[in-house]
């Protein structure tokens, strides 16, 4: 049974496309608690690691949810400009199914790797991991994962993709072409081409 | 008041015998079944024990407190006992000799209950020869049922998620799925859910080309367990066509499940672990209806083979049963409280 997996953010909370925070946070709080690892509703439905999966993938669905309503200021470093906020668009404001064909420009500048590029975008801004996991909510694990492109320790394309492109933006880097050339790496080590073959 | 005018207030069962009276009521006109009278509710779930005849019988009692006149049939060929709740007497006909054509007339198997307004058709007075009818004797039975003069018809269903029960479970306008919060019954209950949905899949009426698809499809996702959703997509993936009819019969599949013998806090959240569950890795619309909280006088009641007083189980068990039927769909409001 791999359905929870392939279900959306919305779908796997439970909420509409026009979920409040506060919805989003409520709707989480009681899954989180009523689908707990060990709890009885998931007796014989899910094993151990998958019921620790499905916990995560609650919690990741609903910081990426969250991160879509979070202010600008949280997610910009210090400083931004207000007019800047203003033009930037929110990462995640469309469906995660859009249109994923790959950009065949993307991958060929990639000198260093995507999730190197990242890393030093981050360096160069002198933070750390745990202060952009704080700003974005993707938990630090991830972040890591992205960077060191551990795909193996990645999520699905849906989480995958609100995740890089939240932590594209907060390093002031354009989302849709980081994570283009990320995705291009992703599927290039062969995951996320067919949900029945992939190793998630 | 005039007697008469009580009389109609009588279901039929409990109207005095009366030679005018037609033994086998005439069909409902179509008129009346607007309204949808005679909708049938069925209660199973896996698991023996889990409480099916208490959640049957208590459902009964509110909605005839609520002025209703229901009928409880108990469908548990295999092990009826539901005349043990009203302290009745093993009845001398039942559903049985119905089903094996002992009895044409499903009404006169009808008897009455301690409870005013409750009519009773007892199950089987002999298990072996009868636990599995034909699919065709459960047509005919569920056909005879509909044509019954009982406002809701409500099924206590047997254990276990044999095609026997899973068909009364379908054939049903309502499925109500009951479990106790213990982990065999939670298995039981998810696999009646698994085997009610694949039962429903192979009852649609498909030409060879539409039955080699959903072969075909049914065949590519093998090896794993094969969710309903899986299911759906795998035939979309082949015949679009097919898939959205397989959706709409699917459609009207839409259970709901009542949690029994609440014991602890965290048990109040199984139902709704148990119905996200249902959604999220089966992909089956299973709705929350409620619970109902463990009261040992009933434990002690069916034990000792004695009728459960439900006057006496208080205020929290009929606070339990009213809002489960508060959440039925098309239930009524208990406009007032009823006289004793």
């Amino acid at each position: 049974m791999k359905s929870f997996r392939d279900e959306t953010p919305h779908d796997l909370l439970g909420v509409g496309p026009n979920a409040s925070p506060d919805e989003i946070r409520q709707a989480l709080d009681r899954l989180a608690r009523v689908l707990a690892p060990g709890s009885l509703a998931l007796y014989s439905v899910l094993g151990r690691e998958e019921q620790r999966e499905l916990h995560e993938n609650l919690h990741i669905a609903g910081a990426l949810l969250l991160a879509r309503h979070e202010p600008r200021e949280r997610l910009e470093p210090r400083g931004a400009s207000a007019t800047e906020q203003a033009t930037v668009p929110l990462p995640l404001a469309a469906s995660p199914h859009i249109d994923e064909r790959p950009d065949p420009t993307a991958a060929d500048e990639a000198d260093p790797t995507p999730g190197a590029r990242l890393r030093a975008a981050r360096e160069k801004g002198s933070q750390s991991l745990h202060e952009v996991s704080q700003r974005t909510r993707i938990p630090l694990a991830q972040l890591a994962a992205i960077e060191d492109e551990a795909f193996d320790r990645l999520p699905m394309r849906a989480y995958l993709r609100g995740f890089v492109m939240t932590y594209a933006q907060a390093l002031k880097l354009d989302p849709e072409s980081t994570w283009q050339s990320y995705r291009a790496h992703w599927e290039a080590a062969g995951y996320g081409r067919d949900p029945a073959a992939s190793p998630r | 008041m005039a007697s008469g005018e009580w009389k109609l207030e009588q279901p039929w069962w409990e109207r005095p015998l009366d030679p005018t009276i037609p033994a086998h009521p005439a069909p409902r006109s179509s008129a009346s079944t607007a309204t949808r009278p005679g909708q049938i509710i069925a209660v199973g779930g896996g698991k023996g024990g889990s409480g099916k005849s208490l959640v049957a019988v208590s459902l009964a009692v509110e909605l005839a407190r609520r002025g209703l006149h229901p009928l409880l049939v108990d469908c548990d060929l295999g092990g009826a006992n539901l005349h043990t709740f009203f302290g009745l007497e093993p009845p001398r006909q039942a559903l049985s000799d119905f089903v094996l054509r002992r009895v044409e007339n499903l009404a006169s198997l009808v008897l009455r209950t301690p409870v005013p307004g409750v009519g009773l058709v007892p199950g089987a007075r002999n298990a072996v020869q009868i636990a599995n009818p034909l699919y065709q004797q459960k047509q005919r039975l569920l056909r005879e049922l509909r044509r019954l003069e009982a406002e809701v018809v409500i099924l206590d269903l047997g254990a276990g998620s044999h095609t026997n029960v899973v068909d009364f479970f379908l054939l049903a306008d309502t499925g109500i799925l009951v479990v106790a919060p213990e982990p065999t019954s939670i298995e039981n209950a998810y696999l009646f859910l698994k085997a009610s949905f694949l039962r429903r899949l192979k009852a649609i009426d498909l030409d060879d080309q539409g039955k080699a698809t959903l072969q075909d499809a049914m065949r590519s996702i093998s090896g794993r367990p094969r969710s309903p959703a899986e299911i759906v997509r795998a035939v979309g993936e082949r015949d679009a066509a097919l898939a959205g009819r397989l959706e709409n019969a699917l459609a009207t599949f839409r259970p709901w499940l009542v949690v029994n013998q609440v014991r602890l806090p965290a048990d109040l959240e199984l139902g709704e672990g148990m119905c996200a569950v249902a959604q999220r890795v089966f992909g089956i619309p299973l709705s929350y209806l409620g619970h109902l909280r463990h009261y040992d006088q009933v434990w002690r009641a069916v034990r000792a083979h004695q009728p459960v007083f439900f006057e006496q189980l208080g205020r929290l068990f009929a606070a339990d049963v009213a809002a489960l039927v508060n959440r039925l769909p098309g239930a009524p409001a208990l406009a007032r409280e009823v006289a004793p």
